[in-house]
């Protein structure tokens, strides 16, 4: 049949191809809708069926095929000589099955979900036992839900049935010695002997989310027994990631995941976040692994991202692609942390891969709803430390001017001020604090969720409001997702997929020095009024022209905070289609072909509106406008063989081989009018000037990939995979690149007779290598035209490029122990890593005199090396209240062994003068220097003649520190009584620098805590001498040191700090419902009370949250006037009808 | 049942899609092609050639607003004296931040050379002209980068090579001389009507006339530049210059065009409003009364008369100094620079009044100028004033007779008058030096870069010390001797830096003279 088809295209690919593309969004929702129609044809209760002398399995079969109808026995049963005919129209299925079981001795019972049950009449033509029953999941979250497709099966049999959607089922099993096997994803299976029950039996499914899953998506979504896995991997089901209630869901993986890190932007609501597994692998590339939803990747490059190459001063957080999925459509997540796991996945995940799994839609009769609303609060979870002694001016004197809050003691004496007016010279202590507003996620889901045993369909909707604590900053979200699961015939199967996301950002805070409301806000004087300063702008009655209000000389680094958030506007629009289409032919029991395309398509359109009147504005003209437009298509196809068999009875092989295809575009196209001819109107044709430029980007990758998977009486495990990609990226002659990998586990308790207490020991080792290629263009010199001069400027290109390029490697080994005690009540995963990336592409830093700023080269050997464990408990489980308690902690530690032949410490960046990132063989990724005191060889600071610290301003000279953490922990307790659950997750990071801008401006302007003591009186550098060694004993004033050592030169050793730090990431207290409104129309309520982000146990940073991030690139470590994190809490109401 | 079959086939049609995609995939011949930018050029057609000479010409006068700031605003143009950041900036105090200086360092070398090298390259067998022009313009910018530092990477820059020796100011000079020879002999024998680049020659249209002239006058000012160390080699090369035709009128000054997209970074800089008036500018343009004084500066708005403040303001001084928004005080005159002109004024690049002065030094160190050094005076003065729009003779002819000293900026100081050194040519050969050069200061506005060299060389003029210094190397009377190497070179070029430290002579300081600053 498929072969048949194949030969009937009547177009070649390459046209067909075309034709796709063409109609990647329409045909996919077309698909959707044909399909609807199709399904419903099907729902007749009449039967056509003409068949003649053919074995009676062959007409279920047929039946089977071509009808809605499915068949559950046991093959015993069903007699292989027996022939049949019939010949029926518009019969009925129980005509049609009567006249099939004519003289067979076989019994029928057809179900209210088109499933027929057949079993055999004993001698005296009745059922030997019927067994009732209800299925309740006991899950994670304490609750009890009652769910179809709860799957029911006679041990031993292919006899058995599925749960309508109140959770019964009834089953006629062979005799009462029968054992009943009970299992749903998610759940531990569980068997129950029938025995002498009249009485309906209560069986209560236990979730499973800390054991051995029974199943667990692995790369390119192929599902494994988890105890067959030889590496690591972390699965969490959807509600612990939907209950988090953050609109970006890697927020829930934080604190729960072994080994994870993530530094979030706090660029307001939905911001991009860094996720790191097992350490940095690239110096200048990308760390971040591979998200893939229901197999479609989805790319997360943050757009507007500042890498190591680009200066601190910050870009805007265009959103990446992982902040874009709705928390509630995701059933669960699985993480793969090391390479050896994703192996199969090729390059793209050699830093690991998140694997996304949607819900589908259900089975049984009726329409399951579902609603849920939450609405969270925010708060900044920290503020800088300001002084509320000194008020504005310079030298201990008061100017109405001024910047600094050098100036007198604010003892509420009448002075004029900036504003014209005689006013309490006060301390505003909380002018920090009232400037950010209380900010709001508001969240809306409502879930639709239908089908039978052939048809399924999820729909879900989803509403984002919310507001940033930044003002004027707000953010909309609409979420559609439509999943579509069908059995087109007993052998084929289609799963459709469309995903709908529009996003709405509106003046998302730039984090870094670009936030120019956060500099001035962090900086101005202490007693400046906030009432004063929200009046930001004065309109010319005559012209209606806009001026700003600003208490200070206007620079181009500071104007009134207001103004920036009012009048320097951004807006960003997204909209995002992910589609899937994936269809799967079972051509043997054994033998199966699934081929899939799926498409990630999204545009960007930004502008951004700065009105005349901002004073960092270097064009000419009455204020600027800027459009931005950038769209990403990633389209990926993929055709998957499967062959699985038993080949004795104790051994059994699982082979997949593939191929896959796969492209990716961007393009964006930017204009800047620079500079607008008629003030403040935001077109493009009002441009002075209208520069448009446009970029580009694209790869292809084409791969084969094949997996075989080899067991031995079901416990001991080999695996072995092999995949060679072509990719573009590389030169013709290195453009093939193979890569295999290794694995073996065993279970140890299945394999030797062990102490019963053990229920649970298995031990696993897996070998990876995994290659990579580059980024696009990156082979050979590329000069660019532009604007300019009378006719245009040439530009050449800065960057030496190698044209020999080879893929990169990373080999990763991995061993673990996974073990359980007592039925599982105790246990843990613990794993043991070490991975080298070796011929590195990276671009670093070469001398400016060679002609060139970066060169492109192979190099390097990173190695990372570290642990991780997860410790799962249940110290309590009792009938009405239960305790569980899991632990994770991950540890890395990252060297660079070898890195170039001739620089040996390329810098990455050009210096900063808050510190540089530098690469040092023979260090750790991460190593930030910075200026620093000059000290003589007893460490004793060195002054000059008058007091001032002498500074050393050659960064190489001083070693911070490292940004990445020793070590991360994250614990979770979870108490339930009867209907009350309440759950805590705490988290620590030990270890890592951050060298913070912001203290070092506070400082400088005096509005730092840190510039009370001996304000008055000056001081003598302590520990500090001479430069010919003699005491020092002059006497500096504050202000000359602070300003000396925060702004003019400044120290950045004077503003490193320590990142230890231990939080309450999340509390949350929930109450279900369910029990006491049995018996209405709504079938399970909860209401839960969360916060997130609570408050520090200890910080050791000063006034801010260390995990803030300047951006997702790798340049971390570095701070500057970042938008504090903020501190969650707030409401969410869950509804099923 | 038909319906169901047309169905299924018409879905099973993409996975067939797939499967024959993936089989029509094999082959990677596409795979250079999309691996190819369309937006860049894979091979230089010959049209872009002038392109880039474009580019090296107008980045090599720092036209970018940000590379004009970090060069010019924050710290050469307040070290020539031209200059007060009002807002108290350390670069002011002869603190160089090395994070800042990296910029004009980085655009020399990945930019401007690169640049002019490829014309250079690209011209050389080909057109002689052209070829010529880009070495001219080569002496150009690398001789103020070597101005800055001394000993710096030249003739192996731009090679690709990732160790650069540093070669010495004297090599550097002696190429510039022997690139000037060859370049002077092609043009002197190319047909004046011809025009390299045409009008992608931002400074001079392609007239080879012009760069000649300004070949020569560039001779001159690097032969006056090497007159204390080398005497016998400045004079021959001077004498050469002049002979061979230097610049003499306005007509022949040097400015580079500026537009809509390739500004004038001045000007840009200019509404920043931090560009003070000098207080030595106060004292010596009050004194001579001097018609370029409005040319130059604005107004105070608080009293539409011309104040300047002292260099090496500290901030806690800013208070006293700068009233609220620094109404008190003359910023750049932003009539001719502001951000409604930087499309349109152009930049200063070199003046025949320069060359005058030039050759009035030379006529006093008894050198064949062909006439006497208070000829050259009064013609560089005339043609400064004529420049700057002052052409009535009976002004220029006052100006020229004026025995008034400069005066007392009657600051918050009470600072006395800058000097006592008046316009009128003094019959002493010492003050007569003096007056060439104060006056090739006044003249030389706003090119802080050559004002700044000949301040190193001949200590002229006199100008007000620094209020402070904070560089702990150079005290506040001293005038800074250069710029320290970049921090970035010890990371990446270290072997070749600590080399260079020999050729240097001293200390890698800010206070360490250059080869040919003996003064």
């Amino acid at each position: 049949m498929q072969k048949g088809l194949v030969c009937k295209l009547p177009l070649n690919g390459k046209a067909l191809l075309k034709c796709f593309i063409i109609m990647k969004l329409t045909t996919l929702l077309l698909i959707f809708t044909a399909f609807q129609a199709f399904s419903r044809g099907y729902s007749q209760d009449r039967i056509n069926i003409k068949l003649k002398d053919v074995q009676l399995k062959f007409a279920i079969t047929y039946i089977q095929q071509n009808t809605k109808y499915r068949f559950i026995y046991n093959d015993d049963l069903v007699p292989q000589n027996k022939s049949v005919s019939i010949d029926a129209k518009e019969a009925t299925i129980e005509e049609v099955l009567n006249i099939l079981f004519q003289s067979t001795g076989l019994l029928y019972h057809v179900m209210d979900n088109n499933l027929i049950v057949i079993s055999i009449k004993d001698e005296k033509g009745i059922q030997q036992a019927e067994v009732k029953g209800v299925v309740r999941l006991h899950n994670s979250d304490g609750t009890f839900s009652l769910r179809s497709g709860v799957s029911v099966i006679e041990k031993g049999t292919n006899n058995g049935t599925i749960t309508n959607d109140k959770g019964e089922f009834t089953l006629t099993v062979r005799d009462q010695s029968s054992v009943l096997q009970i299992s749903s994803v998610g759940f531990s299976t569980r068997e129950v002997a029938f025995g002498n029950n009249s009485v309906p039996l209560d069986i209560i499914l236990e979730a499973s989310a800390t054991e051995m899953q029974n199943v667990v998506v692995t790369a390119l979504g192929i599902t494994r027994q988890k105890k067959s896995l030889t590496y690591a991997t972390q699965t969490l089901p959807g509600t612990e990631i939907s209950d988090t209630r953050d609109l970006n869901l890697t927020s829930a993986l934080d604190g729960r995941v072994a080994g994870l890190t993530i530094n979030k932007t706090n660029a307001g609501p939905g911001s991009s976040s860094r996720i790191i597994f097992r350490g940095n692998r690239s110096i200048t590339g990308n760390n971040q692994p591979l998200v893939v939803v229901d197999g479609v990747r989805v790319d997360n490059t943050a757009n507007a991202f500042t890498d190591v190459t680009a200066n601190i001063a910050g870009t805007r957080d265009n959103g990446d692609g992982i902040s874009n999925i709705n928390p509630d459509d995701i059933e669960s997540i699985t993480v793969l942390t090391g390479a050896s796991a994703a192996a199969l996945y090729g390059s793209d995940a050699s830093n690991g891969a998140i694997l996304i799994t949607t819900k589908k839609g259900r089975t049984g009769s009726g329409v399951g709803i579902q609603f849920s609303s939450s609405a969270m609060f925010d708060n900044p979870m920290i503020l800088p430390n300001s002084q509320n002694v000194y008020g504005q001016g310079q030298g201990g004197v008061f100017i109405a001017n001024s910047l600094d809050s050098w100036g007198p003691k604010m003892q509420g004496q009448a002075l004029q001020d900036w504003t014209g007016k005689t006013q309490a010279f006060s301390p505003q202590p909380d002018n920090i604090k009232d400037f950010f507003q209380t900010g709001s996620e508001l969240i809306n889901t409502i879930a639709l969720s239908a089908g039978n045993e052939r048809s399924q369909t999820y729909f879900s909707y989803t509403n984002n409001y919310s507001t940033g604590i930044m003002p004027n900053n707000t953010y909309k979200r609409n979420n559609l997702n439509l999943r579509q699961t069908n059995q087109l015939t007993s052998k084929l199967s289609l799963d459709l997929k469309a995903n709908y996301i529009e996003e709405d950002i509106e003046n998302r805070p730039m984090a870094g020095a670009g936030n120019y409301a956060l500099a001035t806000l962090y900086s101005m004087p202490r007693s400046l009024r906030l009432s004063d300063i929200k009046n930001y702008e004065s309109i010319d009655p005559t012209d209606l022209s806009l001026s700003q209000n600003y208490w200070a000389t206007p620079t181009p680094n500071f104007q009134n905070p207001y103004w920036s958030a009012y009048r320097n506007l951004y807006d960003r629009t997204r909209n995002r289609f992910l589609g899937l289409v994936s269809l799967k032919y079972q051509i043997t029991p054994e033998l199966s072909i699934q081929g899939r395309s799926s498409l990630d398509y999204y545009s960007d359109y930004a502008q951004e509106m700065d009105y005349s009147g901002s004073y960092w504005i270097t064009f000419a003209g009455q204020g600027n406008y800027i459009i931005n437009k950038a769209s990403t298509d990633q389209f990926n196809n993929d055709i998957l063989v499967s062959y699985n068999k038993n080949l004795s009875d104790i051994f059994h092989l699982n082979i997949i081989a593939g191929a896959s295809l796969e492209q990716f575009n961007f393009q964006a196209t930017n204009s800047n009018d620079q500079g607008l001819t008629i003030a403040n109107f935001f077109t493009l044709s009002n441009g002075i000037a209208t520069l448009s430029t446009n970029s580009l980007s694209r790869t292809e990758k084409q791969s084969i990939y094949a997996d075989a998977n080899i067991s031995y009486k079901n416990y001991l495990f080999l695996e072995l995979t092999g995949r060679n990609d072509w990719n573009s990226t590389l030169p013709a002659n290195n453009a093939s690149y193979f890569f295999p990998s290794i694995g073996g586990s065993a279970i140890l308790n299945e394999a030797l007779s062990l102490p019963k207490s053990i229920s649970l020991l298995k031990v696993r080792a897996s070998y990876a290598l995994v290659g990579n290629g580059t980024g696009f263009n990156q082979l050979k010199s590329s000069p660019t035209f532009g604007p300019g001069g009378n006719g245009g400027f040439l530009f050449v290109d800065r960057v030496l490029h190698d044209a020999d390029l080879k893929p990169e490697q990373t080999k990763s080994f991995e061993a673990g122990l996974d073990f359980g005690f007592f039925n599982n009540r105790l246990g843990g995963v613990f794993t043991f890593y070490k991975t080298n990336t070796i011929n590195q592409i990276l671009q670093i830093g070469v001398p400016n005199p060679s002609g060139y700023a970066f060169r492109i080269i192979n190099a390097g050997n990173i190695q990372n090396e570290g642990v991780e464990i997860q410790l799962y408990g249940k110290p309590v489980v009792t009938k009405n209240f239960n305790w569980t308690i899991s632990f994770n902690f991950g540890l890395n530690r990252n060297k660079i062994i070898y890195l170039d032949s001739l620089q040996k410490s390329p810098p990455l960046s050009s210096p900063e003068t808050l510190g540089s990132i530098v690469a040092d063989e023979g260090k750790s990724y991460g190593d930030i220097y910075t200026t620093s005191f000059m000290r003589n060889s007893s460490g004793q600071i060195l002054v000059d003649t008058s007091g001032k610290p002498l500074v050393q301003t050659d960064q190489t000279k001083h070693l911070a520190g490292n940004s990445n953490p020793l070590w991360t922990a994250g614990m979770i307790n979870t108490f339930q009584y009867k209907n009350w659950t309440l759950s805590f997750l705490i988290d620590m990071r030990k270890g890592g620098v951050v060298v913070s801008g912001t203290q070092a401006l506070m400082a400088s302007k005096g509005t730092s805590e840190l510039t009370v003591a001996n304000r008055e009186t000056g001081f003598v550098v302590p520990n500090s001498v001479m430069q010919d060694g003699s005491k020092n004993t002059k006497v500096i004033s504050v202000e000359d040191y602070w300003r000396w050592i925060g702004s003019d030169n400044l120290v950045g050793e004077a503003f490193t700090y320590d990142a230890t730090n231990i939080r309450l990431r999340e509390a949350s207290i929930t109450y279900n419902f369910s029990k006491i409104i049995t018996g209405s129309f709504i079938k399970g309520a909860s209401l839960t009370a969360l916060g997130r982000n609570l408050f520090f146990f200890k910080n050791n940073a000063y006034g801010f949250d260390p995990e803030s991030a300047l951006s997702t690139g790798n340049n971390q470590g570095l701070e500057y006037t970042s938008v504090p994190s903020t501190r969650s809490y707030g409401l969410y109401l869950k509804l099923n009808f | 049942m038909k319906t169901s079959a047309k169905i299924n086939s018409c879905i099973l049609i993409i996975p067939a899609i797939v499967f024959v995609l993936v089989l029509n995939s094999g082959c990677t011949k596409n795979f250079e092609s999309i691996n190819t930018d369309p937006t860049t050029f894979s091979t230089l057609p010959a049209a872009t050639i002038p392109k880039a000479f474009a580019i090296s010409e107008w980045e090599g006068v720092y036209a970018d607003p940000g590379n004009y700031e970090v060069i010019h605003s924050l710290y050469i143009d307040l070290w020539s004296q031209y200059f007060v950041d009002g807002g108290g900036y350390a670069g002011d105090r002869y603190l160089i931040d090395p994070g800042l200086i990296i910029f004009s360092w980085n655009l020399t070398y990945t930019v401007n050379w690169p640049s002019l090298k490829l014309v250079i390259d690209e011209t050389e067998n080909t057109q002689p002209a052209a070829n010529a022009i880009a070495k001219i313009w080569k002496v150009y910018i690398f001789h103020q980068e070597s101005d800055f530092y001394g000993p710096i990477p030249y003739s192996q820059a731009g090679l690709g090579l990732l160790s650069i020796p540093y070669d010495s100011q004297e090599s550097i000079y002696d190429n510039f001389f022997s690139l000037l020879d060859s370049a002077t002999t092609v043009l002197s024998a190319t047909d004046p009507t011809e025009r390299p680049f045409g009008t992608d020659d931002l400074i001079y249209h392609g007239d080879v006339t012009k760069w000649l002239k300004f070949a020569n006058s560039l001779r001159l000012r690097l032969a006056m530049r090497i007159s204390a160390i080398d005497p016998t080699l400045a004079q021959q090369e001077a004498e050469k210059a002049v002979a061979s035709g230097v610049m003499t009128t306005n007509a022949d000054n040097a400015f580079c065009d500026v537009g809509p997209n390739s500004i004038n970074g001045l000007a840009a800089e200019a509404p920043w409003e931090n560009m003070r008036m000098s207080a030595s500018m106060e004292s010596y343009l009050k004194g001579y009364s001097d018609p370029r004084m409005s040319q130059y500066y604005s107004p105070a708005p608080d009293d539409g008369q011309f104040h300047g403040v002292r260099n090496g303001l500290p901030p806690d001084q800013v208070p006293l100094a700068v009233s609220p928004n620094g109404t008190n005080l003359s910023n750049i005159n932003s009539a001719r620079w502001s951000d409604t002109t930087q499309a349109i004024t152009p930049l200063n690049v070199m003046y025949s009044a320069e060359t005058d002065f030039l050759m009035a030094e030379g006529a006093l160190n008894g050198w064949n100028m062909g006439n006497t050094a208070s000829y050259f005076y009064n013609q560089g003065i005339t043609l400064s004033l004529q420049q700057w729009g002052i052409t009535d003779n009976t002004v220029i002819q006052n100006y020229l007779q004026n025995t008034s000293p400069p005066v007392a900026p009657n600051d918050y100081l009470n600072s006395p008058a800058v000097s006592n050194v008046p316009v009128k040519f003094a019959p002493d050969p010492a003050t007569e030096r003096q007056q060439i050069l104060t006056q090739k200061w006044l003249a030389l506005f706003p090119d802080g870069i050559e004002a700044w060299a000949e301040l190193r060389r001949t200590g002229f003029p006199i100008l007000y010390p620094l209020l402070q210094s904070d560089n702990p190397d150079v005290a506040a009377t001293d005038i800074i001797r250069r710029i320290t190497w970049v921090a970035y070179e010890y990371q990446t070029n270290g072997a070749a830096v600590q080399a260079a430290l020999t050729l240097l002579g001293g200390p890698d300081k800010a206070s360490t003279k250059v080869w040919w600053n003996t003064k």
